[in-house]
């Protein structure tokens, strides 16, 4: 057990790395400083007050930015090995094949995750600078949240890459993320609008898709709402895990029948 | 020697280049694409700037419902307190807080399956707020969303007039409220809402009887053609703007002023409370 904590802690590890070397995190964070600050001092009519609209502006690069992070570091763990060819001294080591694939799994989400708390802690100085509003309860159900928005599009990426060239991985995870985002809410009604047969397909989209609308608290945060009930906050954590498992279960089954 | 000739070449067309530059908006001054003097939203967005606008003073009116949209609300028809939500200014003159103890997971749709839906339970819990309106002291939080849309299409009356309500029950200050509302007159002058908006802020802010009967009168001259053919928003306008009129008319003792506005409204308005309410006026004896 010990020796498999230290293999995934390994390989975990490699991911992180991977994620800061390549400066992405800085490039994202300038990106933002740049459309934040001159947002920050802006006195719509001269009058100075206004917070929200600048909470909004930045919670907005956040969500897009781990989107594409999670996305971008979990499509990029395996294609690189496959075709640099390293992935055979990898498994060459005593390492199986579940081994590496959660191994790659939990660095995407520790490299992500850390860019998320990263996002999550500017976010949280500016607003406690701004408004005196230090880190609330809805805040850090926010950043709960979004952690499970995090692994579930790792766990979403992680699989497409198994099965799809990694342009491929990108686009079509992509569009299932934002199209749940911006429709997963009204699926329940475009169900019952629908005849069939595409009321079944809403359906079974309803039912299987990834509700990653569940995990945006943004709302709350900029609004100033109370805080959710942790019994909700605590299901949707475990749909995101229950979600990711799933996802996983079936990489690993995609990875075992691989032929390298 | 073969390289200064290519070079000398290559002027040629640049010179062209320029001398089209010069001449083409001389000699089609009037039929060249992008008009003189618009700014870059403009250039840049064209005829998209409108719908820009009209998104901005959307989000507004969520700033205003603590970021619900009519679209979160899909039983809106069935919520009498948003009778009157329709963007008004007088929008926001409602009592701040909470509506009262329903809540807008009340009107999540169905799924109609029938049986239970965990994902939806899920939604209701995690998005569902009761129905409530920023108080009144917060709401310089719509003042960034207003500015962007009277900037995104400078040509939206019913985003000058918000800005200008907020702009003036914010800051206790209506200077700036009457220069937006005169910059709107200046892009659409034949608008009566801005002329009767600015007649409101010079009468009941600056107490500038004068100056208020000049914008009263210019917004029934602009509201003429509206309201006789049926819009009912510009007969309110009319029949309130004939009122402040008559109002200021009794002020200074100007019974024959006054008695040509009540046969106006009379004509218009046969009904119409303020009508009575103006009649009333002229039956009142003249103040010294």
């Amino acid at each position: 057990m010990i020796v498999w904590l230290r293999q995934v802690r390994a390989l975990a590890a490699l991911a992180v790395l991977e994620l800061y070397r390549r400066k992405d995190l800085v490039v994202v964070l300038i990106l933002s400083l740049l459309i934040l600050c001159p947002l920050a001092f802006f006195t719509p009519f001269g009058v100075k007050g206004a917070s929200r609209y600048v909470n909004e502006l930045a919670m907005l690069p956040i969500w897009i930015f781990s989107a594409v992070i999670a996305l971008g570091v979990s499509a990029r763990l395996f294609p690189p090995e496959f075709e640099s060819r390293t992935i055979f001294p990898l498994l060459a080591k005593p390492v199986d094949r579940g081994t590496l694939l959660a191994g790659k799994f939990l660095g995407a989400c520790a490299a992500s995750l850390s860019a998320l708390v990263i996002f999550y802690l500017a976010y949280g100085l500016l607003t406690g600078v701004r408004q005196g509003l230090w880190f609330p309860v809805v805040f850090l159900q926010a950043l709960l949240l979004h952690a499970g928005f995090v692994v579930v599009v790792s766990a979403l990426g992680l699989l497409g890459s198994l099965v799809l060239t990694p342009s491929a991985n990108l686009t079509i995870c992509s569009l299932v993320v934002a199209g749940m985002f911006f429709y997963g809410q009204r699926l329940p009604g475009l169900v019952a609008g629908q005849p069939p047969p595409a009321n079944a397909l809403l359906g079974l989209i309803h039912w299987i898709g990834p509700h990653v609308e569940f995990f945006d608290l943004r709302r709350r945060v900029v609004h100033e709402w109370p805080p959710v009930p942790w019994r909700v906050c605590l299901a949707v954590t475990a749909y995101a895990a229950a979600y990711a498992i799933v996802c996983l279960l079936a990489a690993r089954s995609l990875f075992i029948r691989k032929k390298i | 020697m073969r390289n200064r000739w290519h070079d000398l070449l290559a002027l040629l067309p640049l010179l062209v280049v320029i001398l089209l530059a010069r001449t083409l908006p001389v000699r089609y001054a009037g039929a060249m694409p992008q008009v003189p003097g618009d700014d870059i939203l403009q250039l840049v967005l064209g005829d998209a700037r409108r719908e820009l606008g009209r998104q901005m003073l959307a989000k507004a009116d969520s700033y205003y419902h603590g970021g619900m949209t009519h679209t979160d609300c899909t039983g809106l028809e069935t919520h009498d307190s948003h009778a009157d939500h329709d963007g008004q200014p007088g929008h926001l003159d409602d009592d701040g807080g909470a509506h009262g103890p329903h809540g807008h997971a009340a009107h999540a749709g169905p799924a109609g399956t029938g049986f239970p839906d965990p994902w939806q339970w899920i939604d209701r819990q995690v998005h569902a707020q009761p129905h409530r309106h920023l108080e009144r002291e917060a709401l310089d939080e719509l003042l960034p969303w207003l500015w962007a849309a009277c900037r995104s299409a400078p040509d939206d009356v019913q985003a000058r007039l918000t800005a200008a309500y907020v702009l003036e029950r914010q800051t206790g200050e209506p200077r700036a409220a009457i220069r937006l509302l005169e910059e709107g007159l200046t892009v659409v002058p034949v608008s009566p809402e801005l002329a009767f908006a600015l007649g409101e802020l010079h009468l009941n802010k600056l107490k500038a009887a004068g100056e208020a009967e000049r914008w009263f009168e210019r917004a029934r001259t602009n509201g003429a053609s509206r309201a006789p053919a049926g819009d009912a928003d510009a007969q309110l306008l009319e029949i309130r703007t004939l009122h402040y009129l008559a109002v200021l008319a009794r002020r200074r003792n100007d019974a024959e002023r006054l008695r040509a506005l009540v046969g106006l409204a009379e004509a218009e308005h046969p009904a119409h409370a303020l009508t009575r309410a103006m009649r009333k006026l002229l039956a009142e004896p003249a103040s010294r």
